[in-house]
C-alpha cells in the first residue's frame, strides 16, 4: 500500500489539486478528506461541503492536524435545495485562479438512503421521491457539469469520482430508492466517460462501512430479513472502517490505471 | 446475483458493430416467433388472452401515440368481457384516435376510458391518479395490468457535461421516474390483494444497461426504473413484474433521437433503417403481449424484443 515518495509525488494527486468532496462532515467523506489531505501536493485546496457546519469543522480540524500544505475551505449547503445550486456551486469554486491548479478532483460522496422503512408500494409521495432524486442524482449531474465548466481545459487533469454501491446492481428489499439512485448515477458516469474521454471518471463502491449511514439503515430498515442480515454483519465485525475504504480509493486514484467509467469495489469483488 | 459483467448483452441499438448480429438475432427470433404467432392466432381467434382475459383492468400511460397506441390496440384484442382499458397521455386528440383504433379492432365489448394529464407535473398526480382509477372496485376485476409506457428521451443535443440546469433534470425525473413509482404505489393501493392477478410492466430500453452518448438522462431514468422494479419483484412475490425493452421503433421518439446532432448516431440509425432493423411498434407490442401471455418470465426480469438478453 505504501508508495515511494517519488511515485507519490509524480502521481496525479501530487500535483497542486483543487479537490471538492461532498458529504464531508462525517463517515466516508471525512475519511476521504483526511486521507487525501495527506496525499495532495503542496498548494492544493480541499473544498469540503455538507449540511453540517460543525461536522465540517471537525473534519477540517483533523485535516489541519495532519498537514499544513493543503488549504481547506468549508461550504455549507443542502443538495436537496436545487433552487440554490447556482449560488452554492459558485461558492464551491470561487477564488479559483486559472492555472494555479494542475489537477481538479470532484468526489460525489454525499448520499442518502431514503426512507428504508417503506416498501416499493408505499412510496406514494411524489415530493419525497423528487427530493430523493434531486439529492442523489440531479445534484451529482449538475455539479459535475459546473465543475467541468470551471475547469474546461484538457491541459490539466480532471477527475470525477462517483461514490456508489453494489446496490446499484443488486436489488435489496426496502432499498428501492437507494438502488435506483445508484443505478442512475453509475450509468450517467459511464456516459460521461464515453462522451468526455479526456476526463478521468471513476465509480467506487466503498462497501458496507461502520458509519452513521449504516447505523441508520440497520435501525430503520423495514424488512426484518434485511435487518437481521445487517445486524449480523455488524456483530460479525464485517463492517469496513471508512478510513480503509478511503485509503483504497486514494490508492486507485494514485495508480491512475483504471478504465474511465469503471465501477470498482473496495475489496475487488467486482469490476463493471 | 446478476452482474452486468456476467450477462451476455448484445450492444444496444446505437452500436453499429452489432448490426450483423442483430440481424441474425432478428432472423432467429422470427423463426422462433413463428410458433408463438401460431399460438397468437389461436388466441386471437378466441379473442381472449390466456393470462388476462375476462375482467381485466388495464392502464397504459403514453397511450396517445407510438408504442402506447400499439400496446392499447394489441391488448384490447385480448381483453375479455368486463374489462376496462384506461389510457393516459398529454394529447386528448391522440388518445381519442387510439380509442377509435381500439374499438375498431376489438371484437369484445371493452370499456375504454381516456385521462389526459402531464406526468411532469407532480402536483397534479393526486387528481390524475384519481381519474385513472375512478370507479374501480377491485372486486370487479380478476386481473389488473399496469403498463408504464410514457417516457421522454430528454434533450439529446446535450452531453452529460452540459446538463447544468437542475430544474430541467428534476422535471425529467418527475416524468420518467417519480411518476412511475407513485403511480405504481397507487395501482397497488387500488389492487392490494392477490385475489386480483396483478402485473406491472416497465417499458424500458437497452439504454438501461448500455451507456449511450447524448442519452445521459434517458439511460439514467431507465437504469433507475429497471432497478426499482427488480426491488419490487423481490418485495412483492405475488405481483408479476416485467421490464421490457421494445427495441428501436418507428415512432416520434426515434425521430427525436435521430436528430440529436450526433453524426455517429444519425449514421447508425440510417444504417439500421436501410437494413430493416427499425421495428413497427405493433410488432413490438405483440411480442410484449406474447411474453405476458406465456407468463414464463422471472418476475423482475428485463427482456428484449429481440430476445437478446434476459436479466
Amino acid at each position: 500500500m505504501a508508495l515511494s515518495e517519488s511515485v507519490q509525488n509524480s502521481s496525479v494527486l501530487g500535483k497542486p489539486t483543487l479537490c471538492v468532496i461532498t458529504g464531508a462532515s462525517r463517515g466516508l467523506g471525512r475519511s476521504l478528506s483526511v486521507e487525501l489531505s495527506g496525499r495532495l501536493g503542496e498548494g492544493s485546496r480541499l473544498v469540503l461541503t455538507a449540511r453540517s457546519l460543525s461536522g465540517l469543522e471537525q473534519t477540517q480540524a483533523l485535516v489541519v492536524n495532519k498537514t499544513t500544505s493543503v488549504s481547506v475551505k468549508l461550504v455549507c449547503g443542502d443538495l436537496e435545495d436545487s433552487d440554490k445550486y447556482q449560488d452554492f456551486f459558485r461558492e464551491l469554486f470561487s477564488d479559483v485562479t486559472p492555472g494555479v491548479f494542475q489537477h481538479a478532483l470532484l468526489i460525489h460522496n454525499a448520499s442518502t438512503l431514503g426512507d428504508v422503512s417503506k416498501r416499493v408500494v408505499e412510496h406514494c409521495d411524489a415530493e419525497v421521491l423528487q427530493k430523493y432524486y434531486t439529492v442523489n442524482v440531479t445534484s451529482v449531474i449538475t455539479l459535475t457539469a459546473r465543475f467541468l465548466q470551471v475547469f474546461p481545459s484538457s491541459d490539466m487533469t480532471r477527475t470525477v469520482v462517483n461514490i456508489t454501491s453494489s446496490a446499484g446492481f443488486t436489488p435489496i428489499k426496502t432499498n428501492s430508492l437507494y438502488c435506483s439512485g445508484k443505478a442512475a448515477r453509475d450509468i450517467v458516469f459511464k456516459v460521461l466517460a464515453e462522451e468526455s474521454p479526456e476526463v478521468r471518471v471513476l465509480s467506487f463502491s466503498p462497501g458496507a462501512m461502520d458509519t452513521e449511514m449504516f447505523d441508520y439503515y440497520r435501525t430503520h430498515v423495514g424488512d426484518p430479513e434485511v435487518r437481521a442480515l445487517l445486524c449480523q454483519q455488524a456483530e460479525d465485525g464485517k463492517l469496513l472502517k471508512p478510513d480503509f475504504s478511503a485509503q483504497k480509493l486514494v490508492q486507485i486514484l494514485v495508480e491512475n490505471s483504471y478504465k474511465s467509467g469503471a465501477i470498482l469495489d473496495v475489496l475487488d469483488r467486482f469490476e463493471h | 446475483m446478476n452482474t452486468r459483467k456476467d450477462c451476455r448483452v448484445s450492444p444496444e441499438i446505437c452500436d453499429i458493430f452489432c448490426m450483423d448480429s442483430v440481424i441474425q438475432f432478428k432472423n432467429a427470433a422470427a423463426i422462433f416467433n413463428h410458433d408463438r404467432r401460431q399460438t397468437g392466432l389461436i388466441m386471437a381467434s378466441t379473442g381472449l388472452s390466456a393470462m388476462f382475459g375476462p375482467a381485466t383492468f388495464c392502464a397504459v400511460t403514453g397511450g396517445s401515440r407510438g408504442l402506447g397506441r400499439s400496446i392499447a390496440v394489441q391488448l384490447a384484442g385480448r381483453l375479455g368481457e368486463g374489462s376496462r382499458l384506461v389510457l393516459t397521455g398529454r394529447s386528448l386528440q391522440g388518445l381519442q384516435e387510439t380509442k377509435r383504433q381500439v374499438e375498431e379492432g376489438c371484437p369484445n365489448q371493452l370499456e375504454v376510458k381516456l385521462v389526459t394529464g402531464d406526468m411532469e407535473d407532480t402536483t397534479a398526480y393526486p387528481a390524475l391518479f384519481f381519474d385513472i382509477f375512478a370507479d374501480t372496485q377491485p372486486g370487479d376485476f380478476k386481473n389488473a395490468l399496469m403498463i408504464h409506457n410514457a417516457g421522454t428521451v430528454g434533450d439529446v443535443s446535450k452531453r452529460a457535461a452540459e446538463h447544468s440546469d437542475p430544474q430541467i433534470l428534476n422535471k425529467y425525473y418527475a416524468t420518467n421516474l417519480t411518476s412511475v413509482i407513485a403511480l405504481t404505489a397507487k395501482f397497488m393501493e387500488v389492487f392490494p390483494c392477490s385475489d386480483v392477478r396483478r402485473t406491472v410492466v416497465n417499458i424500458s430500453s437497452g439504454a438501461a444497461i448500455e451507456p449511450l452518448a447524448h442519452h445521459a438522462l434517458y439511460c439514467s431514468g431507465k437504469a433507475a426504473r429497471n432497478m426499482f422494479f427488480k426491488v419490487m419483484a423481490e418485495e412483492e412475490p405475488d405481483v408479476r413484474v416485467l421490464s421490457y425493452s421494445p427495441g428501436p421503433l418507428d415512432t416520434d421518439m426515434l425521430q427525436t433521437v435521430r436528430s440529436c446532432g450526433d453524426k455517429k448516431i444519425e449514421d447508425r440509425f440510417n444504417a439500421m433503417e436501410s437494413k430493416g432493423l427499425i421495428l413497427s411498434p405493433d410488432h413490438s407490442a405483440k411480442h410484449m403481449c406474447t411474453l405476458l401471455d406465456e407468463d414464463k418470465f422471472k418476475s423482475g426480469a428485463f427482456l428484449d424484443v429481440f430476445d437478446r438478453f434476459s436479466l
